[in-house]
């Protein structure tokens, strides 16, 4: 599904990820965890091929091919999809003639059939109520004056309207209260089918309580430093970060 | 350099048009005049313009053809009244010859069109007549180096209400139109004049437009430009009653090397009138485009509400736009602002879209559509709405 051997990356000057290796298989769900500053984000935007980042080393293989030789259109149509931890507002860009235009993009790529107007509301209704999204919401402008919660509760619906096969979640329990976390997971969730992968980048573990990951790694300095099962990200928060970085900063 | 539209002094029909007597005595103005600071003149002193014959039109009904300068009128609605040039009564010839004194001989182009205007039209909207649908006009020039300077009166007389919509249209290679609109509001009169300028891609237009309005009078422009080498449109409104409403709106999207100037004036004399003003550029290629926004308010026009706003995005780095608002307040007690913004494209909206599966262009077309819908949407006239948006989108300048 994924493999990222040795990637280096930089943004200006500053490296950031300095020989990062791992591999998602099919349906498998992964956590990133990590201080601040470790470059989780970084790796998210690397990914989905933010053109601040210059990749300098190593290599992505998404499906067979080299993810990082795509333009981030294409990375989105060939099945990856990033939600991101600051969701853009868009004023005067519908929710609705942005989706429609993104899924039409996407069903093309794939070969798949143009949905009529009728099969896309149908979809649209299907997937809005995994994420509980107001009809409403999904009229206005793209997150234009939505709520924190509201904007990565759009993410998730998008997320489920694109059908990826690699979901990469960027802080998305970030700004969102308990009962908007629980929506959020439950979209997350209703989508993992055995075969949909899954990339949990966060700094807690309470996330990993509602989408329960098969592997954590730890990201520090710019690699992992430290692989395990669900089990290491209990141990994380009891005992927070201090411990690896003492462990990595000795060798 | 001038002699090319001074040999159209000898044509024109309307005798009783005041003149101004030696078209010679003015020089084309340069960058050297505040005025024309921005916006070269090649285009014009370049070529030679002549005047044309009428053309052989008809005009169907609710529709006015101004073919060459000269109008055709198909069957308007009850309640609208039209003279035009050789029917006009004595009366009727000194307020026109009044206002285009008002109006002055600032430069050679008003001199140019007191000598080159060959037809008028009056149309006069009757005491509390309400207009359905829309009267639409239609200017073309069917010459390769023709000129055209048509004036057109509009009456509103009290509690009338009428919408014009007016489209520039494709004529024969390069043409130059030097038209003049005038505009009469009285008392409670509200009148909606939404322009399209779509010509070919080698037609010049120099619109000068002069707007009265008496009181508790709606007056609104919408003025986009889809297509044309060079475009300038000087609009003025005078608001003269009290409790009046004046809106101001254009989108321009220049390419190549195309240039749009939008030259804005409102000039509030009285006291308790709202102006708003909301102007958008989209620059391509190596376009340029000029933006300034005049607004007094005197000193008796206390309790005035008067907003401005010019946004722009570059879509290019060889792309040039110059702004300037030009607000000169007098009276204390008012609420006036403008706003004056350029940019590039929100690179984080752009990148989100990418990220959702759109390709770069359409996801830019989105962004732009995004930018100027705010314009189109004052538009109050759902027919005209979707046409331009259909005229825009053929050019592939916004999308769905």
């Amino acid at each position: 599904m994924l493999k990222i051997e040795n990637l280096r990356a930089r943004i200006e000057e500053k490296e950031i990820l300095k020989g990062l290796s791992i591999e998602v298989g099919p349906g498998e769900v992964h956590a990133i965890m990590g201080p601040n500053g470790s470059g989780k984000s970084t790796l998210a935007s690397v990914l989905a091929g933010r053109e601040d980042y210059e990749v300098t080393d190593g290599s992505v293989s998404f499906n067979g091919k080299d993810l990082l030789e795509m333009a981030p259109e294409v990375r989105s149509r060939e099945g990856l999809f990033l939600a991101f931890q600051y969701p853009v507002e868009i004023p005067g860009v519908s929710n609705m003639n942005f989706l429609k235009a993104a899924v039409k993009e996407v069903r093309k790529h794939r070969g798949l059939d143009e949905l009529t107007a009728k099969e896309f509301l149908a979809l649209v209704k299907e997937k809005s109520k995994l994420v509980e999204l107001d009809g409403q919401l999904a009229n206005r402008a793209v997150n234009e004056g939505f709520s924190g919660g509201e904007k990565k509760r759009n993410e998730i619906f998008q997320m489920a309207m694109l059908d990826p096969s690699l979901c990469i979640l960027d802080e998305t329990d970030s700004g969102l209260d308990i009962d908007a976390l629980r929506i959020v997971s439950n979209g997350v969730n209703a989508m993992r089918d055995g075969k949909r992968s899954f990339l949990v980048i966060t700094h807690y573990q309470r996330l990993l309580d509602h989408i329960v990951p098969d592997f954590v790694h730890v990201l520090y300095k710019g690699r992992i430093v430290k692989s395990g099962t669900k089990e290491l990200a209990l141990e994380l928060e009891e005992r927070g970060y201090d411990w690896i970085k003492e462990t990595v900063d000795a060798q | 350099m001038s002699e090319s539209i001074l040999s159209i002094a000898k044509t024109h029909v309307l005798d009783f048009l005041p003149k101004a007597h030696d078209v010679k005595g003015f020089a084309f103005p340069t960058t050297r005049h505040e005025a024309w600071k921005y916006t070269r003149l090649g285009v014009i002193t370049n070529n030679e313009w002549h005047v044309v014959p009428a053309g052989n039109t008809t005009a169907v009904a609710n529709t006015i053809e101004v073919v060459n300068g000269y109008y055709e009128v198909g069957s308007l609605p009850a309640g609208v009244r039209i003279e035009q040039a050789g029917s006009l009564s004595k009366p009727m010839q000194e307020r026109m010859v009044r206002m285009i004194q008002a109006a002055g001989t600032k430069d050679i182009f008003d001199a140019a069109f007191q000598h080159a205007c060959t037809d008028a039209l009056v149309i006069h909207i009757s005491k509390g007549t309400v207009i359905e649908g829309n009267i639409h006009i239609n200017f073309t020039i069917t010459e390769n180096e023709g000129m055209a300077a048509p004036a057109l009166f509009v009456f509103a007389e009290t509690h009338a209400q009428v919408d014009f919509t007016c489209e520039w249209k494709t004529g024969v290679g390069r043409t130059l139109h030097l038209p003049q609109f005038f505009f009469e509001l009285e008392a409670e009169a509200r009148v909606r004049f939404y322009q399209l300028q779509n010509t070919g891609s080698d037609e010049i237009i120099l619109l000068r437009e002069h707007v009265q309005q008496g009181p508790h009078s709606h007056f609104a422009i919408s003025t986009i430009t889809a297509n044309a080498a060079w475009v300038r449109n000087e609009l003025t409104i005078v608001v003269d009653g009290e409790g009046c409403e004046s809106d101001l709106s254009g989108a321009y999207f220049p390419r190549g090397t195309q240039l749009v100037d939008n030259h804005t004036c409102v000039d509030h004399r009285v006291p308790h009138c709202n102006s708003n003003e909301l102007y958008k550029g989209v620059m391509f290629e190596r376009s340029k485009g000029v933006f300034n926004g005049k607004v007094f308010v005197r000193p008796d026009a206390q309790k005035t509400n008067a907003f401005q706003t010019n946004a722009n995005i570059m879509m290019s780095d060889d792309a040039t736009i110059n702004t300037k608002p030009e607000l000169e307040i007098y009276a204390d007690d008012v609420k006036c602002s403008h706003g004056s913004t350029t940019g590039q494209f929100d690179e984080e909206a752009l990148f989100y879209l990418r990220a959702r599966g759109l390709g770069e262009e359409s996801a830019k077309m989105l962004l732009v559509s995004a930018f100027t819908s705010d314009v189109l949407e004052r538009i109050h006239n759902d027919e005209w709405h979707d046409y331009v948006r259909e005229v825009l989108m053929g050019y592939e300048l916004i999308t769905e």
